[in-house]
């Protein structure tokens, strides 16, 4: 009785029993899961089985090919390396900016530090639609459209989610730490990457991933900067496989989407741990 | 004491004062450029890709600048066109219908789902991960996925209903099934909030529940006047994260449909990339951060009312 959780005594009381919620849930996991086996089972299916009507649960035979077929149709090596790239650039960028800012917010005392903070709160709930234009013209009279500039170097300059994040786990570490080391005479630069970028590993962990699985998904981003077509990533040379490719092949199409997610996946459960640590700890929920 | 030397005392100690004053204010500059160095990344993002860009972008809302020719001055011309275009009428229509119904069951559906998993005290775990699942595909896949499902003549969805003989809709392609197609989707990604409301749901004490069991509190009244206050920083959360998401919805609707379908962003979209019409296209961006603001300032405001917090 001690362990059970609130709202189970609360439905004992409601008359939904555990069991009609294991039932229900049952079926939302199986809605759920459906999709996804769908996408395995699509990914699986030789062509000419695609269009059987009524489709069979489980197809006839297992066309591994697909997965080879899917490679040769369209330039997924290319793509998986642009987008690994991009990825990777844009990891270490937001990583270093993130870091290095969110100290100046949090263990330095400053005039106006608070003021700059609430700018960057404030940035955060901006919908990113208001810049793109004027964005794009900026990156179009620097020459920059169709390259990857515009598409990397904005991660040097600290996303504000990156920089919230940091800067509420910075602020859990015991001020006397830096104390100490101040009065030793090391600069504000040492105490950060010898004192509190070490301390800091899971929130630092949680910003790779964050970045990482943000900048892989990443559409809309190629969609307006990138014009050629070797430099498209996966997202957008999915895209462009399906409308202009002619490309209905779904059963290669899922293949590819399937590969395309393996390092997102990898991604996050490799960081789980810290990503929760991180996470959930410096959003204040409890 | 003598008043001569009082009086030198009093100069000695201002003078001291002075002094002390002196080297903290230079010592408060000095933090100031050190508070400053260490923010200079964000600093210079913000100023030339986020407030540069946001005042030019105002000032091409009062230019028709297409990118071929320099920018003229039209004044409001922009914004006069921009509220008698019957395409901006219906992409604000999709998206006041994303914000006002997609997000309310997407957040009712997630805390339906955290509430029973809740309820469920066994397996959690295994209920969490599976929920979980869908919102970590990419956005992209997930829109491709869905497309075939949704795929009129051979796609599972179609196929489902026609083995229980109710009469299919084409889904995507028909303009009344576009947007709960779309809402489908959303419910079905909607793990990622329950996952918050399971953690908040399982952090409400028992004590208190059992306080009003005490006092002869019903189901009901317990649900509402504790479970939802105690809860109400997650809910909020979600909501607004909700919101912003729902505003800026584009590469799900652009992959699944395509830009026939429009929402306030394949509409700039639209007329940027495609029409490039800059200047016009700014001034429906600006129309837009006037609308989040006032929306999203109405919800922090509302938190008084609603949102209880530990203190």
């Amino acid at each position: 009785m001690k362990n059970r959780s609130a709202v189970t005594r609360i439905g004992q009381r409601m008359g939904i029993g555990a069991i009609a919620s294991h039932a229900l849930l049952v079926l939302i996991c199986i809605s759920l899961l459906l999709p996804l086996y769908w996408m395995l089972v699509t990914a699986l299916r030789p062509t000419s089985e695609l269009s059987q009507f009524p489709p069979h649960l489980l197809p006839d035979h297992l066309a591994w090919r697909n997965f080879v077929d899917a490679v040769q149709q369209i330039p997924f090596f290319l793509y998986m390396k642009n987008s690994a790239f991009l990825a990777v650039i844009n990891v270490v960028g937001s990583m270093l900016s993130a870091v290095i800012v969110a100290y100046g917010f949090s263990k330095l005392q400053w005039h106006g530090r608070n003021v700059f903070f609430g700018i960057l709160i404030v940035t955060m709930f901006l919908p990113g639609v208001v810049t793109m234009v004027p964005t794009y013209i900026i990156y179009h009279d620097i020459h920059w459209i169709g390259t990857y500039l515009p598409l990397t170097v904005p991660s040097f300059f600290a996303s504000a989610f990156n920089v919230f994040l940091l800067r509420q786990f910075y602020r859990t570490i015991p001020e006397s730490l830096s104390e100490s080391a101040r009065m030793d005479g090391a600069s504000e630069w040492r105490i950060l990457w010898r004192i509190i970028v070490p301390l800091s590993k899971p929130a630092i962990v949680a910003v790779v991933i964050f970045t990482f699985i943000g900048n892989w998904d990443d559409f809309t981003g190629p969609l307006i900067y990138l014009q050629n077509q070797h430099m498209y990533t996966m997202p957008i040379g999915l895209y462009d496989f399906i409308e202009n490719k002619g490309g209905t092949l779904w059963n290669q199409l899922m293949a590819a989407s399937l590969m395309f997610m393996v390092p997102m996946l990898l991604a996050f459960f490799f960081g789980q741990s810290a990503f929760v640590k991180g996470g959930i700890r410096t959003t204040g929920i409890k | 004491m003598s008043r001569g030397a009082s009086d030198l005392q009093l100069r000695a100690k201002a003078a001291l004062t002075r002094e002390k004053g002196r080297r903290a204010l230079s010592y408060r500059v000095r933090r100031f450029c050190t508070g400053l160095a260490f923010i200079s990344p964000w600093l210079f993002g913000f100023i030339t890709l986020t407030l540069g860009p946001m005042l030019l972008s105002l000032y091409y809302s009062f230019t028709d600048y297409n990118m071929i020719h320099a920018p003229n001055w039209v004044g409001a011309y922009n914004y006069v066109s921009l509220f008698t275009d019957p395409q901006f009428a219906s992409a604000f229509e999709n998206t006041l219908y994303v914000l006002f119904i997609m997000v309310p069951v997407n957040l009712l559906a997630a805390l339906i789902y955290g509430m029973l998993m809740d309820l469920a005290a066994r397996g959690q775990a295994i209920y969490r991960t599976i929920l979980y699942l869908p919102s970590l595909l990419p956005a992209v896949a997930s829109a491709i996925l869905w497309r075939w499902l949704y795929d009129p003549n051979f796609g599972l969805i179609n196929y489902g209903l026609s083995l229980l003989h109710i009469k299919s809709p084409l889904w995507l392609v028909d303009p009344h099934w576009e947007k709960p197609a779309l809402m489908i989707v959303g419910l079905w990604g909607a793990g990622n909030s329950a996952v918050l409301f399971l953690a908040a749901l399982r952090g409400v004490s028992r004590n208190l529940y059992e306080a009003a069991m005490v006092d002869g509190a019903s189901a009901w009244w317990r649900f509402v006047r504790i479970t939802i206050p105690q809860i109400s920083p997650v809910i909020f959360f979600n909501l607004v994260t909700g919101m912003i998401g729902g505003i800026q919805y584009f590469s799900q609707g652009f992959v699944m449909i395509g830009s026939s379908v429009q929402f306030w962003m394949t509409y700039i979209y639209n007329n940027a990339f495609v029409n490039l019409e800059m200047g016009f296209s700014s001034a429906a961006s600006w129309v837009l951060l006037v609308f989040t603001s006032i929306l999203v300032g109405i919800v922090f405001i509302s938190q008084r009312w609603w949102v209880h917090y530990e203190e």
